[in-house]
């Protein structure tokens, strides 16, 4: 098995540095080929991208250790996926390709700056975007040299190396394309692989009436059960169009048909991997009953009833792991280059758009991102201790991007003072629930601070006004993201007065 | 489209309520009863947003 595992792994990541290497041509030539794969992707590698960053190591491990845990609480973190993230990232992400096209955005933060007028919510959202993403994709790393190791005993330090070697190898190769195309490959597999452990759990376990005969199937009706079933609801739907790993492909897909169908797609892919795993929770209730440490549930039930698929289980593992750390190094790099370094470099040296700035935004990019791995290494041999506690803030302070995209675009009335208040009330209310106090509503401190800054949103937008030019200024964005006044293939950068000089 | 919105809604505030029903919260139910309301609210969702027609398009079959 453990020949077997080295073999299949080995296999798998020589075809996908194969495929981000063939796919990654040319694409150092522009920042926009680079990081928005000229604004090109089709349905498919949006669906497959998003997806495969969703349904992360992570999910594999931890998600499946919750359904095991809970069974049918968890039909919130499914409804989530079917119902809510779709439509949200569908009607946020449509509006943010048609600005970007027109406008040349690339980053949630550009956007945001102009719509807003707000060099505070410029400036937040990038810093957030780039401190908060750092501690998420530094960490699968470490889980991926940990689960190596445990199956076969290959020395963590050449797990964790070879990991963020050829992660790094085809992400700064290829940029967006490379992560893309694959993605689509790892997504195929991983839906083959759930497929497989779906069907061979439940057979061992005895079949569909028994895994199904259990209070876990059922939905609780009351306590902490049915507070964690209605929070994952928004927790989840609304998160995934605020977090930027996910959120800055919505810039780099082609049309709106393309964009609607890949919304749809992973959609059903996420359903389809969640009712998974709630079986795979049921049926490893029945096969391996009463583990302490969840995480390892899966792996557990697959050693006790398909040896055969561990080596599946850990090269799947490891894709997902992949697909998170190039999709989080990635957009790390676009904040950090697109929103920090070419504004300051730019007016530092008064470099004009062309050719010569392509180059020295893409070299700039893949050095950054060579430092990202750097750092990644040494936070893999010498974890700092406060990286957990970044780690429990992220979803939740990505949840506080939700009113001032979601809400904002919904909404006219909308004023640059209600966004800053609601977002300083739930960074604010996330941070002392997360650390300090107990949550109101007693589960998931994101969701309650979001409750809160909704509240501060609508009030103090109903209270306060914008300066007229601040007005009309919005109202032009918002006729182009609603498909009034669409301009496909205007110069990229135009919006920001210091880039398009 | 009016029945994929009817549809969307109805799918969703059925698993929605579940904790509430206790006609269909029960462990042979729950499991197959979401499998199917999930798949009619993605399929729903895929008709709901779908881009609105406009009346020229209409009258031509959908050319301009």
């Amino acid at each position: 098995m453990i020949f077997w595992t080295i073999a299949v792994l080995g296999v798998y990541l020589l075809i996908i540095l194969t495929i981000g290497f063939r796919s990654g041509r040319g694409a150092g030539k522009s920042a926009e080929s680079f990081f928005v794969a000229n604004r090109n992707l089709n349905w498919m590698q949006e669906a497959m991208a998003v997806f495969t960053t969703i349904a992360s190591a992570g999910a594999l491990v931890g998600s499946t250790g919750l359904f095991y845990k809970d069974g049918a609480v968890m039909l919130g973190f499914i409804m989530a996926y079917t119902f809510l993230m779709p439509i949200t990232y569908w009607f946020v992400g449509v509006r943010l390709r048609r600005l970007g096209r027109a406008r040349g955005y690339q980053t949630q933060s550009a956007f945001i700056g102009d719509y807003y007028q707000s060099g505070f919510l410029r400036w937040c959202v990038s810093l957030f975007g780039v401190v908060f993403s750092i501690p998420y994709f530094l960490v699968g790393p470490v889980a991926m040299g940990i689960l190596l190791n445990k199956f076969t005993g290959f020395p963590y330090w050449a797990g964790v190396l070879a990991f963020v070697i050829v992660a790094m190898v085809y992400t700064i190769k290829g940029g967006l394309r490379a992560v893309a195309n694959t993605d689509v490959f790892h997504g195929a597999l991983l839906v083959l692989f759930l497929l497989a452990v779906v069907f061979t759990l439940v057979a061992h376990a005895g079949g569909w009436v028994s895994i199904l005969d259990s209070p876990k199937a059922m939905v609780p009706t009351s306590g902490i059960g049915l507070k964690q079933f209605f929070a994952w609801i928004p927790y989840l739907g609304l998160v995934t169009f605020c977090w930027p790993d996910r959120a800055f492909r919505m810039f780099a897909v082609k049309d709106d048909a393309n964009l609607r169908k890949g919304c749809v797609i992973s959609g059903a892919m996420m359903t389809a991997a969640s009712v998974g795993f709630l079986a795979i929770g049921l049926a490893a209730n029945k096969i391996v009953p009463g583990i302490k440490n969840t995480d390892t549930s899966l792996a557990s039930a697959l050693q006790v009833a398909a040896v055969w698929l561990v080596p599946w289980f850990v090269m799947n593992a490891w894709g997902s792991g992949m697909s998170t750390f190039t999709a989080g190094m990635l957009s790390t790099a676009n904040i950090f280059i697109k929103d920090i370094f070419e504004p300051w470099y730019v007016r530092m040296y008064k470099i004009p758009l062309g050719e010569k700035r392509d180059k020295l935004i893409v070299g700039a990019a893949r050095w950054f991102m060579i430092f990202l791995g750097a750092t990644t290494l040494v936070a893999c041999f010498y974890p700092p201790p406060f990286i957990w506690s970044l780690i429990n803030l992220t979803l939740g302070l990505f949840l506080q991007f939700c009113p001032m995209f979601l809400y904002g675009l919904m909404w006219k009335g909308t004023t640059r003072i209600g966004v800053q208040a609601s977002f300083v009330t739930g960074v604010t209310l996330h941070i002392l629930w997360s650390f300090f106090y107990k949550p109101p509503f007693g589960t998931i401190a994101g969701i309650n601070a979001l409750f809160f800054s909704t509240i501060v949103f609508f009030v103090v937008s109903f209270l306060t006004s914008d300066k007229k030019e601040d007005l009309d200024e919005r109202e032009a964005m918002r006729a182009i993201a609603n498909g009034l006044n669409d301009q496909p293939g205007t110069t990229a950068s135009l919006s920001n007065p210091i880039l398009a000089k | 489209m009016l029945w994929a919105k009817v549809t969307f809604i109805v799918s969703f505030l059925l698993l929605l309520t579940l904790p509430f029903n206790p006609l269909l919260n029960q462990r042979f139910v729950v499991f197959p009863l979401s499998v199917v309301c999930l798949t009619l609210g993605l399929i729903s969702m895929y008709y709901c947003t779908l881009p609105a027609k406009s009346k020229q398009s209409r009258s031509t079959g959908g050319r301009p």
